[in-house]
Protein backbone atom coordinates (compact mmCIF):
# COMPACT_ATOMS: atom_id res chain seq x y z
CA UNK A 1 0.00 0.00 0.00
CA UNK A 2 1.29 3.03 -0.80
CA UNK A 3 0.68 6.50 1.32
CA UNK A 4 -0.21 9.93 0.37
CA UNK A 5 3.85 10.53 0.26
CA UNK A 6 4.58 7.95 -2.09
CA UNK A 7 1.44 8.82 -4.09
CA UNK A 8 3.19 12.67 -4.42
CA UNK A 9 6.28 11.22 -4.91
CA UNK A 10 5.13 9.62 -8.09
CA UNK A 11 3.57 12.91 -9.35
CA UNK A 12 6.82 14.51 -8.57
CA UNK A 13 8.77 11.98 -10.23
CA UNK A 14 6.29 12.16 -13.36
CA UNK A 15 6.98 15.85 -13.15
CA UNK A 16 10.63 15.31 -13.32
CA UNK A 17 10.63 12.71 -16.18
CA UNK A 18 8.29 15.82 -18.01
CA UNK A 19 11.37 18.44 -17.73
CA UNK A 20 12.35 18.81 -21.53
CA UNK A 21 15.31 18.41 -23.49
CA UNK A 22 17.01 21.43 -24.05
CA UNK A 23 17.52 22.37 -27.61
CA UNK A 24 21.16 20.43 -28.84
CA UNK A 25 21.48 21.04 -32.40
CA UNK A 26 23.06 18.33 -35.10
CA UNK A 27 24.95 21.49 -36.65
CA UNK A 28 26.36 22.01 -32.96
CA UNK A 29 26.62 18.25 -32.50
CA UNK A 30 28.75 18.20 -36.02
CA UNK A 31 30.72 20.91 -34.86
CA UNK A 32 31.94 19.12 -32.06
CA UNK A 33 32.56 15.37 -33.76
CA UNK A 34 34.22 17.34 -36.16
CA UNK A 35 36.59 18.97 -33.35
CA UNK A 36 37.38 15.88 -31.90
CA UNK A 37 37.87 13.27 -34.83
CA UNK A 38 40.97 15.96 -35.48
CA UNK A 39 42.38 16.23 -32.16
CA UNK A 40 42.22 12.10 -32.46
CA UNK A 41 44.26 12.50 -35.49
CA UNK A 42 46.60 15.01 -34.45
CA UNK A 43 47.44 13.13 -31.14
CA UNK A 44 47.79 9.68 -33.75
CA UNK A 45 50.20 11.82 -35.35
CA UNK A 46 51.98 12.82 -32.47
CA UNK A 47 52.20 9.28 -31.18
CA UNK A 48 53.74 8.20 -34.48
CA UNK A 49 56.49 10.24 -33.96
CA UNK A 50 56.20 10.24 -30.28
CA UNK A 51 57.34 5.93 -29.94
CA UNK A 52 60.50 6.33 -32.30
CA UNK A 53 61.60 9.37 -30.83
CA UNK A 54 61.27 7.39 -27.04
CA UNK A 55 63.19 4.33 -28.85
CA UNK A 56 66.03 6.60 -30.00
CA UNK A 57 65.93 8.05 -26.73
CA UNK A 58 66.58 4.81 -24.65
CA UNK A 59 68.89 3.99 -27.40
CA UNK A 60 71.25 7.11 -26.83
CA UNK A 61 70.29 6.60 -23.21
CA UNK A 62 71.97 2.82 -23.32
CA UNK A 63 75.13 4.15 -25.66
CA UNK A 64 75.51 7.30 -22.94
CA UNK A 65 75.92 3.96 -20.00
CA UNK A 66 78.22 2.25 -22.68
CA UNK A 67 80.13 5.27 -22.95
CA UNK A 68 80.27 6.12 -19.14
CA UNK A 69 80.93 2.78 -18.46
CA UNK A 70 84.02 2.60 -20.85
CA UNK A 71 85.55 5.86 -19.70
CA UNK A 72 84.90 4.85 -16.17
CA UNK A 73 86.14 1.16 -15.75
CA UNK A 74 88.03 0.03 -19.03
CA UNK A 75 91.10 1.84 -17.84
CA UNK A 76 90.57 -0.13 -14.42
CA UNK A 77 90.72 -3.19 -16.67
CA UNK A 78 93.44 -2.42 -18.98
CA UNK A 79 96.03 -0.99 -16.40
CA UNK A 80 99.48 -2.94 -16.42
CA UNK A 81 99.57 -6.32 -13.94
CA UNK A 82 99.88 -4.86 -10.76
CA UNK A 83 96.37 -6.01 -9.19
CA UNK A 84 95.91 -8.95 -7.63
CA UNK A 85 93.11 -10.01 -10.29
CA UNK A 86 95.30 -9.46 -13.06
CA UNK A 87 96.64 -12.82 -15.16
CA UNK A 88 100.05 -12.92 -14.46
CA UNK A 89 100.73 -13.67 -18.44
CA UNK A 90 99.33 -9.85 -19.11
CA UNK A 91 100.30 -6.81 -18.68
CA UNK A 92 103.92 -4.83 -18.96
CA UNK A 93 106.75 -7.26 -19.59
CA UNK A 94 109.53 -4.82 -19.25
CA UNK A 95 112.59 -6.10 -17.06
CA UNK A 96 112.46 -4.94 -13.69
CA UNK A 97 114.60 -6.40 -10.44
CA UNK A 98 112.32 -4.54 -8.07
CA UNK A 99 108.88 -4.19 -7.51
CA UNK A 100 107.70 -0.67 -6.21
CA UNK A 101 104.27 0.92 -4.92
CA UNK A 102 103.51 4.56 -4.47
CA UNK A 103 107.42 5.02 -5.62
CA UNK A 104 108.65 3.21 -2.57
CA UNK A 105 110.47 -0.26 -3.61
CA UNK A 106 108.56 -3.15 -1.63
CA UNK A 107 111.17 -5.72 -2.74
CA UNK A 108 114.06 -6.25 -5.19
CA UNK A 109 115.72 -9.69 -6.51
CA UNK A 110 119.35 -10.04 -7.83
CA UNK A 111 119.49 -13.57 -9.65
CA UNK A 112 122.71 -15.16 -10.30
CA UNK A 113 124.35 -12.88 -12.94
CA UNK A 114 124.96 -16.35 -15.53
CA UNK A 115 120.98 -16.96 -15.16
CA UNK A 116 120.21 -19.34 -17.69
CA UNK A 117 116.90 -21.89 -18.49
CA UNK A 118 117.90 -25.65 -17.71
CA UNK A 119 119.84 -25.54 -14.49
CA UNK A 120 119.26 -24.54 -11.25
CA UNK A 121 119.89 -20.55 -10.05
CA UNK A 122 120.33 -18.77 -6.93
CA UNK A 123 118.47 -15.44 -6.21
CA UNK A 124 118.08 -13.17 -2.99
CA UNK A 125 115.47 -11.66 -2.91
CA UNK A 126 115.30 -8.25 -0.33
CA UNK A 127 111.99 -7.38 1.43
CA UNK A 128 112.09 -3.81 2.29
CA UNK A 129 108.72 -3.45 4.54
CA UNK A 130 109.17 -4.08 8.14
CA UNK A 131 109.40 -7.19 9.44
CA UNK A 132 105.86 -7.64 10.54
CA UNK A 133 104.17 -7.31 7.07
CA UNK A 134 105.77 -10.95 6.36
CA UNK A 135 105.88 -12.16 10.02
CA UNK A 136 103.20 -15.34 10.35
CA UNK A 137 102.43 -15.66 6.83
CA UNK A 138 103.32 -17.87 4.05
CA UNK A 139 104.91 -16.79 0.95
CA UNK A 140 105.37 -18.74 -2.21
CA UNK A 141 107.18 -17.31 -5.67
CA UNK A 142 105.61 -18.43 -9.07
CA UNK A 143 107.43 -17.78 -12.17
CA UNK A 144 105.25 -17.36 -15.52
CA UNK A 145 106.80 -17.68 -18.90
CA UNK A 146 105.43 -14.90 -20.97
CA UNK A 147 105.71 -16.97 -24.24
CA UNK A 148 103.84 -19.95 -23.25
CA UNK A 149 101.85 -19.08 -20.17
CA UNK A 150 103.89 -21.97 -18.42
CA UNK A 151 103.61 -21.83 -14.75
CA UNK A 152 106.42 -22.68 -12.24
CA UNK A 153 106.42 -22.95 -8.23
CA UNK A 154 109.86 -21.43 -7.87
CA UNK A 155 109.32 -21.45 -3.96
CA UNK A 156 106.26 -23.34 -2.48
CA UNK A 157 104.63 -21.59 0.56
CA UNK A 158 107.03 -21.17 3.31
CA UNK A 159 105.97 -19.51 6.67
CA UNK A 160 107.78 -16.98 8.02
CA UNK A 161 108.78 -16.91 11.27
CA UNK A 162 111.86 -15.13 11.51
CA UNK A 163 113.74 -12.06 9.61
CA UNK A 164 116.98 -12.86 7.84
CA UNK A 165 119.97 -13.89 9.85
CA UNK A 166 121.37 -10.83 10.87
CA UNK A 167 118.75 -8.32 9.86
CA UNK A 168 115.46 -6.21 11.21
CA UNK A 169 113.23 -7.64 8.09
CA UNK A 170 113.43 -10.18 5.56
CA UNK A 171 116.21 -8.55 3.50
CA UNK A 172 117.81 -11.85 2.37
CA UNK A 173 115.53 -14.54 1.31
CA UNK A 174 117.43 -16.86 -1.09
CA UNK A 175 115.97 -19.32 -2.65
CA UNK A 176 117.13 -21.97 -5.81
CA UNK A 177 115.07 -23.02 -8.79
CA UNK A 178 115.85 -24.04 -12.62
CA UNK A 179 113.27 -22.61 -15.19
CA UNK A 180 113.12 -24.78 -18.36
CA UNK A 181 112.74 -22.09 -20.80
CA UNK A 182 114.65 -18.83 -21.94
CA UNK A 183 112.75 -15.91 -22.22
CA UNK A 184 111.13 -13.24 -20.08
CA UNK A 185 109.76 -14.57 -17.17
CA UNK A 186 107.69 -12.77 -14.22
CA UNK A 187 108.19 -14.03 -10.84
CA UNK A 188 105.36 -13.06 -8.77
CA UNK A 189 105.12 -12.86 -5.11
CA UNK A 190 102.50 -14.09 -2.59
CA UNK A 191 101.60 -13.75 1.01
CA UNK A 192 98.95 -16.05 2.22
CA UNK A 193 97.62 -16.67 -1.43
CA UNK A 194 97.44 -12.51 -2.24
CA UNK A 195 99.69 -11.26 -4.68
CA UNK A 196 102.35 -9.16 -3.27
CA UNK A 197 104.25 -7.97 -6.04
CA UNK A 198 106.27 -9.16 -9.10
CA UNK A 199 109.43 -8.48 -10.93
CA UNK A 200 110.31 -9.39 -14.42
CA UNK A 201 113.65 -11.06 -15.22
CA UNK A 202 115.07 -12.33 -18.80
CA UNK A 203 116.74 -15.53 -18.70
CA UNK A 204 118.96 -16.59 -21.14
CA UNK A 205 119.64 -20.05 -22.43
CA UNK A 206 120.13 -22.05 -25.82
CA UNK B 1 44.70 3.91 -33.38
CA UNK B 2 41.49 3.79 -35.87
CA UNK B 3 39.61 1.34 -33.94
CA UNK B 4 39.82 4.12 -30.65
CA UNK B 5 38.63 6.91 -32.97
CA UNK B 6 35.30 4.80 -34.27
CA UNK B 7 34.78 3.99 -30.94
CA UNK B 8 35.20 7.52 -29.76
CA UNK B 9 32.66 8.57 -32.68
CA UNK B 10 30.21 5.40 -32.03
CA UNK B 11 30.09 6.67 -28.65
CA UNK B 12 29.88 10.41 -29.21
CA UNK B 13 26.77 9.99 -31.39
CA UNK B 14 25.20 7.14 -29.39
CA UNK B 15 25.41 9.59 -25.89
CA UNK B 16 26.63 13.17 -26.33
CA UNK B 17 22.61 14.39 -26.40
CA UNK B 18 22.06 12.99 -23.46
CA UNK B 19 25.26 13.86 -21.86
CA UNK B 20 24.62 17.88 -23.20
CA UNK B 21 20.88 17.38 -21.21
CA UNK B 22 22.40 16.31 -18.36
CA UNK B 23 25.25 19.22 -17.94
CA UNK B 24 22.50 22.07 -18.57
CA UNK B 25 20.51 20.44 -15.62
CA UNK B 26 23.79 19.74 -13.61
CA UNK B 27 25.60 23.33 -14.17
CA UNK B 28 22.69 25.27 -14.47
CA UNK B 29 24.09 26.81 -17.96
CA UNK B 30 22.73 27.06 -21.14
CA UNK B 31 26.27 27.41 -22.84
CA UNK B 32 28.01 23.69 -22.56
CA UNK B 33 28.66 22.72 -25.85
CA UNK B 34 32.43 22.99 -24.99
CA UNK B 35 31.60 21.28 -21.59
CA UNK B 36 30.18 18.10 -23.66
CA UNK B 37 33.58 18.55 -25.84
CA UNK B 38 35.43 18.49 -22.95
CA UNK B 39 33.68 15.25 -21.78
CA UNK B 40 34.98 13.26 -24.52
CA UNK B 41 38.37 15.14 -25.18
CA UNK B 42 39.00 13.50 -21.59
CA UNK B 43 37.25 9.85 -22.92
CA UNK B 44 40.39 9.96 -25.21
CA UNK B 45 42.86 10.64 -23.50
CA UNK B 46 41.13 7.93 -20.76
CA UNK B 47 40.74 5.40 -23.27
CA UNK B 48 44.22 3.75 -22.77
CA UNK B 49 43.00 2.81 -19.21
CA UNK B 50 39.58 2.60 -20.14
CA UNK B 51 39.48 -1.30 -18.70
CA UNK B 52 35.38 -2.01 -20.07
CA UNK B 53 34.47 -2.84 -16.13
CA UNK B 54 31.84 -0.12 -16.71
CA UNK B 55 29.51 0.15 -19.69
CA UNK B 56 30.91 3.48 -21.85
CA UNK B 57 27.52 5.06 -21.09
CA UNK B 58 27.91 5.25 -17.09
CA UNK B 59 31.95 6.30 -17.92
CA UNK B 60 30.79 9.16 -20.10
CA UNK B 61 28.34 10.11 -17.68
CA UNK B 62 30.88 9.78 -14.63
CA UNK B 63 33.09 11.47 -16.60
CA UNK B 64 30.39 14.88 -17.28
CA UNK B 65 30.33 14.85 -13.80
CA UNK B 66 33.59 15.50 -13.38
CA UNK B 67 33.98 18.01 -16.15
CA UNK B 68 30.27 19.70 -14.64
CA UNK B 69 31.98 19.96 -10.79
CA UNK B 70 35.06 21.44 -11.95
CA UNK B 71 32.97 23.98 -14.18
CA UNK B 72 30.57 24.65 -11.38
CA UNK B 73 33.84 25.79 -9.21
CA UNK B 74 34.96 27.73 -12.14
CA UNK B 75 31.93 29.74 -12.49
CA UNK B 76 31.81 30.17 -8.71
CA UNK B 77 35.65 31.00 -8.60
CA UNK B 78 34.77 33.86 -11.44
CA UNK B 79 31.90 34.94 -9.44
CA UNK B 80 33.53 35.44 -6.06
CA UNK B 81 36.53 37.73 -8.18
CA UNK B 82 33.23 39.94 -8.78
CA UNK B 83 31.38 40.35 -5.64
CA UNK B 84 32.04 38.97 -2.29
CA UNK B 85 29.39 36.37 -1.67
CA UNK B 86 29.45 33.28 0.67
CA UNK B 87 27.62 30.09 -0.13
CA UNK B 88 28.07 26.56 -1.26
CA UNK B 89 30.49 25.97 -4.02
CA UNK B 90 29.07 23.18 -5.42
CA UNK B 91 26.02 24.93 -5.75
CA UNK B 92 25.66 25.98 -9.45
CA UNK B 93 23.78 29.47 -10.21
CA UNK B 94 21.20 29.26 -12.73
CA UNK B 95 22.11 31.81 -15.27
CA UNK B 96 19.22 30.14 -17.94
CA UNK B 97 16.14 32.00 -19.01
CA UNK B 98 13.13 30.04 -18.39
CA UNK B 99 12.85 29.67 -22.48
CA UNK B 100 16.52 28.35 -22.72
CA UNK B 101 15.30 25.14 -21.03
CA UNK B 102 11.88 25.42 -22.66
CA UNK B 103 10.14 25.88 -19.15
CA UNK B 104 6.89 27.21 -20.68
CA UNK B 105 5.58 26.37 -17.40
CA UNK B 106 5.47 28.20 -14.50
CA UNK B 107 5.60 24.76 -12.44
CA UNK B 108 8.64 23.56 -14.49
CA UNK B 109 10.89 26.33 -13.28
CA UNK B 110 10.01 26.33 -9.77
CA UNK B 111 10.66 22.77 -10.25
CA UNK B 112 13.74 23.39 -11.31
CA UNK B 113 14.75 26.25 -8.89
CA UNK B 114 14.09 23.59 -6.15
CA UNK B 115 16.35 20.94 -7.50
CA UNK B 116 19.44 23.73 -7.86
CA UNK B 117 19.24 24.56 -4.60
CA UNK B 118 19.32 21.43 -2.88
CA UNK B 119 22.72 19.83 -1.67
CA UNK B 120 24.78 18.15 -4.34
CA UNK B 121 24.17 14.55 -3.23
CA UNK B 122 20.48 14.99 -4.03
CA UNK B 123 20.77 17.01 -7.08
CA UNK B 124 22.93 14.39 -8.66
CA UNK B 125 20.88 11.49 -8.06
CA UNK B 126 17.22 13.70 -8.94
CA UNK B 127 19.28 14.78 -12.13
CA UNK B 128 20.47 11.03 -12.87
CA UNK B 129 17.60 9.23 -12.21
CA UNK B 130 15.03 11.48 -11.94
CA UNK B 131 15.43 13.90 -14.82
CA UNK B 132 17.43 11.28 -17.23
CA UNK B 133 15.79 8.09 -16.23
CA UNK B 134 19.05 6.41 -15.84
CA UNK B 135 18.19 3.08 -13.60
CA UNK B 136 19.49 2.90 -9.86
CA UNK B 137 22.49 0.16 -11.73
CA UNK B 138 23.63 3.07 -13.83
CA UNK B 139 23.30 5.86 -11.41
CA UNK B 140 25.23 3.46 -8.91
CA UNK B 141 28.08 3.37 -11.16
CA UNK B 142 28.12 7.23 -12.13
CA UNK B 143 28.46 7.93 -8.58
CA UNK B 144 30.19 5.01 -6.94
CA UNK B 145 27.37 4.44 -4.28
CA UNK B 146 25.96 0.73 -4.14
CA UNK B 147 23.06 0.88 -4.93
CA UNK B 148 20.78 0.84 -1.82
CA UNK B 149 22.51 4.26 -0.96
CA UNK B 150 21.23 5.42 -4.61
CA UNK B 151 17.54 4.51 -3.70
CA UNK B 152 17.99 5.58 -0.32
CA UNK B 153 19.30 8.81 -1.19
CA UNK B 154 16.67 9.13 -4.10
CA UNK B 155 13.80 9.20 -1.76
CA UNK B 156 15.31 11.72 0.34
CA UNK B 157 16.04 13.86 -2.39
CA UNK B 158 12.61 13.59 -3.65
CA UNK B 159 11.68 14.52 0.09
CA UNK B 160 13.58 17.62 0.10
CA UNK B 161 12.65 18.66 -3.06
CA UNK B 162 8.57 18.14 -2.56
CA UNK B 163 9.65 20.60 0.58
CA UNK B 164 11.65 23.36 -0.90
CA UNK B 165 8.98 23.36 -3.96
CA UNK B 166 6.05 23.71 -1.97
CA UNK B 167 8.38 26.67 0.15
CA UNK B 168 8.73 28.50 -3.56
CA UNK B 169 4.99 27.78 -5.02
CA UNK B 170 3.73 29.81 -2.10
Amino acid sequence: MKNQNDHNFDELIDELGSLPDPDYTKQAQDNIHHNLMHDMDKKNKDNKWKLPVKKIGLGMVGLLAVLLFSILYLPYFQQPFSGENESPTEGDWEVSTEYTEDDKVLFDVSPDPNLTSGKPFGYTFSFKEQFETYEGKELAVYAYHKTSGEKITAVQPTLISEPSPGYQTLERFTATFDLPSKGLWRYVVELDGIRYGDVVLQVGGD
Amino acid sequence: METDKNKISEWFYMYSTDIYHYLIYFTGSHDVEDLVQEVFYRAIKGLDSYDGRAVPKTWLFGIARHVGIDEIRKQKRLHLKHTLSFGNEDEPKLDMTPEDLCLISEKQEILYKAILSLKKNYRDVLILRGIKDLTVTEVSDILGWNENKVRITFHRALKALQKVKGRLSQ
